[in-house]
């Protein structure tokens, strides 16, 4: 059977269907989140943040199955965030698609009805895109010890920012018609 | 080649792409591509009114959140009490603002190269890179690679410029290295970001141990090309031999709190030197702790304080 004639239950989208205004949002809540932290935080003295809240927003699309809007996502958001990193490396992005490509196939193969598998997604997910980069920075010869040491801190702050952000970031990447919300609502 | 394998593929493919832009981007662009001066030209104006937002409400609630929770019988008083603070802190900005205006202005007139003021308004966000963004750009005449200074010592050198906006890549970022000499025993070395804050000196041999030690203060040696020689860079924290390799270890806290710093000068002229007045000679070793050293960093740079 072919995809397109597959099975749907009301309300369920195909692979086909894009949602751009979704990513566009995603987008514009990340650009914003990066003027905040960058202008109004290190004057009130948080300008170091041991975690990334745009990580789990990715990987909310990236397990919600919206693979076109995910890999842009990622590819504009590191963008985003690597610009205001202050240097344009490109390590933010590559960071982003790596965590799209774990989480893509996941979709569908796990369970996310509450928040802590994707909680624990999240902290996996940074772990191993952080690891990634790392040993890619390693073989250029351009890693710093510091930057191993700050991983299983970030990871761990980034779990715990998915944790908070979760409810916000289903919403924003419209996991409102997926067949685990519609489930987790007909056991009410 | 089924459809998972090529899906596989391309996602492999773009990898490799990325990987291949970290690789080429491990030396910093000084070229903003159109994408980034688009970027910088929309998001600087909008980070400028932040901080500046920021910095006007952050001294007044500073003072005056402390009042929250006070008992209901004393609020006439807290009343009162609120506007005389808001008035104290209105007023102790404005005398902060005054003296690093006057501190930006003495550092002016110390460096002997033509200079040009300019306000943070932005920092990164990385936690891996250290970098400001500052309120001028090629308009100004700035350029990459030029010196930033603070009232205190040296910042950073431009990374990369816009029209109205640039960005300064930290003397405590991994990728800066600033030619240094220990001033004490004009020990030649360089100072390298350690990306958490501080720097670290290469380059001065185990034998030469004796030549740096904790308190010292490390100037720049103008032989990089981007900095005036003699701004003070920091305060060696830490000298000692390392149990292997040629070099001696040591780590330099920076003099100007990098964290905090809201102005700076940028130097238009790269290499260009310091006056005369600005200390050169030997100081007294010691640590920024100590309270027998009145100030580690000899005669204070700009007549007013030290670094505190």
């Amino acid at each position: 059977m072919s995809r397109a004639a597959a099975l749907l239950l009301p309300g369920e989208r195909t692979r086909g269907d894009l949602r751009p205004g979704r990513a566009v949002l995603a987008g514009s809540a990340g650009l914003t989140w990066l003027l905040f932290q960058s202008a109004v935080l290190p004057p009130i003295g948080l300008g170091e943040l041991p975690f990334d809240p745009l990580l789990p927003l990715v990987a909310a699309f990236a397990l919600g199955g919206r693979r076109v809007e995910a890999w842009v996502l990622a590819l504009a958001l590191g963008y985003l965030a690597d610009f205001f990193g202050g240097v344009a490396s490109g390590r933010t992005m590559l960071r982003y698609a790596v965590v799209v490509g774990m989480a893509l196939p996941l979709h569908g193969r796990v369970v996310l009805r509450d928040r802590l598998v994707p909680v624990l997604g999240v902290g996996i997910f940074t772990f191993v895109a952080g690891t990634v980069l790392l040993v890619l920075l390693t073989l250029m010869g351009a890693e710093h010890a510091s930057d191993w040491a700050k991983l299983p801190a970030e990871s761990l702050g980034t779990s715990v920012a998915a944790f908070v952000c979760w409810p916000l970031y289903r919403r924003i990447a419209g996991w409102e018609g997926d067949r685990t919300a519609r489930a987790k609502r007909s056991l009410q | 080649m089924s459809r998972p394998a090529l899906q596989a593929a391309a996602v492999l493919a773009l990898l490799a792409v990325l990987g291949w832009h970290v690789h080429s981007r491990l030396k910093p662009e000084a070229d903003l591509n159109f994408a980034d001066r688009a970027l910088l030209t929309v998001t600087g104006p909008v980070q400028k009114a932040m901080t500046g937002g920021v910095r006007g409400v952050g001294g007044f609630f500073s003072g005056y959140l402390a009042l929250v929770g006070v008992e209901k019988e004393n609020e006439r008083l807290r009343a009162a009490l609120k506007i005389a603070r808001a008035d104290l802190v209105e007023q102790n900005e404005l005398r902060v603002q005054n003296e690093r205006l006057r501190d930006m202005a003495g550092l002016k007139s110390r460096v002997a190269a033509q200079t040009l003021g300019a306000s943070v308004i932005g920092r990164g966000t990385s936690a891996r890179f250290r970098a400001l963004r500052i309120d001028r750009g090629t308009k100004d005449g700035i350029e990459p690679g030029m010196a930033v200074l603070g009232v205190e010592g040296a910042v950073g050198r431009i990374l990369r410029a816009g029209g109205s906006f640039a960005d300064v890549l930290l003397i405590t970022d991994g990728l800066s290295a600033v030619g240094s000499v220990v001033q004490r025993s004009r020990a030649r070395s360089v100072a390298v970001g350690d990306g958490d804050g501080d720097l670290e000196l290469g380059y001065i041999r185990r034998p030469d141990l004796a030549q740096v030690s904790e308190g010292d203060v490390i100037v720049t040696s103008g032989e990089d090309g981007v900095f005036p020689e003699g701004v003070p860079i920091g305060l060696v924290t830490l000298a000692q031999a390392a149990e292997s390799g040629l070099f001696v270890n040591a780590q330099v806290e920076p003099a100007v709190p990098l964290d905090r710093v809201s102005e700076v000068l940028v130097v238009l002229e790269p290499g260009r030197g310091i006056q005369s007045t600005y200390p050169r000679g030997p100081v007294v070793a010691g640590s920024l702790e100590d309270p027998q050293v009145a100030d580690p960093w000899g005669p204070p740079l700009l007549g007013v304080g030290s670094r505190r």
